[in-house]
């Protein structure tokens, strides 16, 4: 899976750190999620896009190998 | 979302405020037969052979004190916790159950070999670990421990980020179902071997059965999927938690010999309790699967 989460945080001008709190993670999820390492639960994935204004699926994409 | 099952964060610190000096007075009274001054109770009229009159419970006290203080140390809420740290507990857990077990193995494998053949290192080792039951009082904490330091090895890597990979089991076929066939025929030719009145020394075989168990719990499903996983990883944890409940219940039921007895049981309670949590679990929800289904068909 892949997302465009770094994209959206510059665009929005908030940090991990801002984000992580937001959503009640810790930063080192959203790296490890920005990493393409961890594949967030739905829950979490909804909230994040929420954060953004956004879809889902505007967020995070299916990848061919998923 | 199911509840995770953890203690809050401020239990950690109390976890270590029991831990670290219950390790101290474990190791006195192990190896130096510490026993704190007039810290007993008269249990009994008179003293038999194997338990005298008043009992000191200083041992007690330190493996309680040990136990429950890595319990709060490893199952306790980070200062932020979340889905992800969740998951890595859970692997760690999965991984200091293998790595435990497997150190058994390989000890067992020892004890085998030094039966056969006479190599000083292997037998010394054997020795080692079977002198004074030194085996089966490590196998006491030693998961906890290794659980406890795979999962701060794994937080405190890397400032940035948590590592995660994706957790392993054997296949199918021909593991599990290997795995069922050896467990189930050690533990029922056990029994009759026990009623038949076979002599226990001759029993030793029994050393297998946590072995051939782990290869029943660490291979998957007919059909696995990610909802099975968490199932199978949840009830790892319940497993722990089940085990170490039934151990310190029977530190202060059972005195003498039969501690001996909760301590050799404690090398398979984890796997037995295991396989029982999880496959109670599978069993529900395919029993409200064909419910659901059954219904299903009814209504067209």
């Amino acid at each position: 899976m892949k997302n465009t989460l770094r994209v959206e945080r510059a665009i929005k001008n908030i940090t991990q750190a801002d984000l992580a709190a937001a959503i009640g993670v810790s930063r080192q999820t959203i790296n490890t999620i920005e990493s393409n390492k961890y594949v967030p639960s739905t829950v979490l994935a909804l909230k994040i896009a929420r954060v953004f204004d956004k879809p889902v699926e505007a967020i995070f994409e299916l990848e061919d190998g998923d | 979302m199911r509840s995770r099952l953890l203690f809050p964060h401020r239990f950690k610190l109390l976890g270590w405020l029991l831990a670290l000096p219950g390790f101290v007075l474990g190791y006195q009274v192990v190896y130096n037969d510490y026993n704190i001054p007039g810290f007993e109770l008269v249990l009994r009229e008179k003293s038999s052979l194997f338990l005298s009159a008043s009992e000191n419970f200083t041992n007690e006290l330190a493996l309680t004190m040990v136990i429950t203080g890595l319990l709060l140390i490893a199952f306790s809420k980070q200062k932020t916790e979340d889905e992800l740290t969740a998951k890595m507990r859970l692997n760690a857990l999965y991984w200091s159950i293998l790595v435990n077990f497997c150190w058994y193995g390989v000890l067992v494998v020892f004890a085998v070999i030094n039966t056969i053949v006479h190599i000083t290192s292997i037998g010394s080792i054997v020795s080692f670990a079977s002198d004074n039951l030194t085996f089966t009082v490590y196998n006491l904490f030693m998961p906890l421990v290794i659980l406890i330091v795979r999962f701060y090895y794994l937080l405190y890597k890397n400032k940035e980020e948590y590592e995660i990979k994706p957790l392993r089991f054997l296949s199918y076929k021909p593991y599990r179902i290997l795995g069922i066939i050896l467990s189930v025929g050690l533990f029922t030719g056990l029994i009759i071997a026990n009623l038949a009145g076979v002599d226990e020394n001759k029993l030793s075989v029994a050393y297998l059965l946590p072995l051939v168990m782990l290869l029943w719990v660490y291979s998957k499903e007919k059909e696995e999927d990610e909802y099975i996983n968490t199932i199978r990883l949840n009830a790892m944890q319940i497993a722990v938690y089940v085990n170490y409940a039934i151990l310190l219940i029977g530190n202060f039921a059972v005195y003498g010999l039969g501690f001996l007895y909760v301590l050799v049981f404690n090398l398979a309670t984890i796997p037995t309790i295991f396989l029982i949590v999880f496959h109670y679990r599978l069993y529900k929800i395919r029993q409200e699967d064909s419910e659901r289904s059954r219904l299903n068909l009814n209504l067209l």
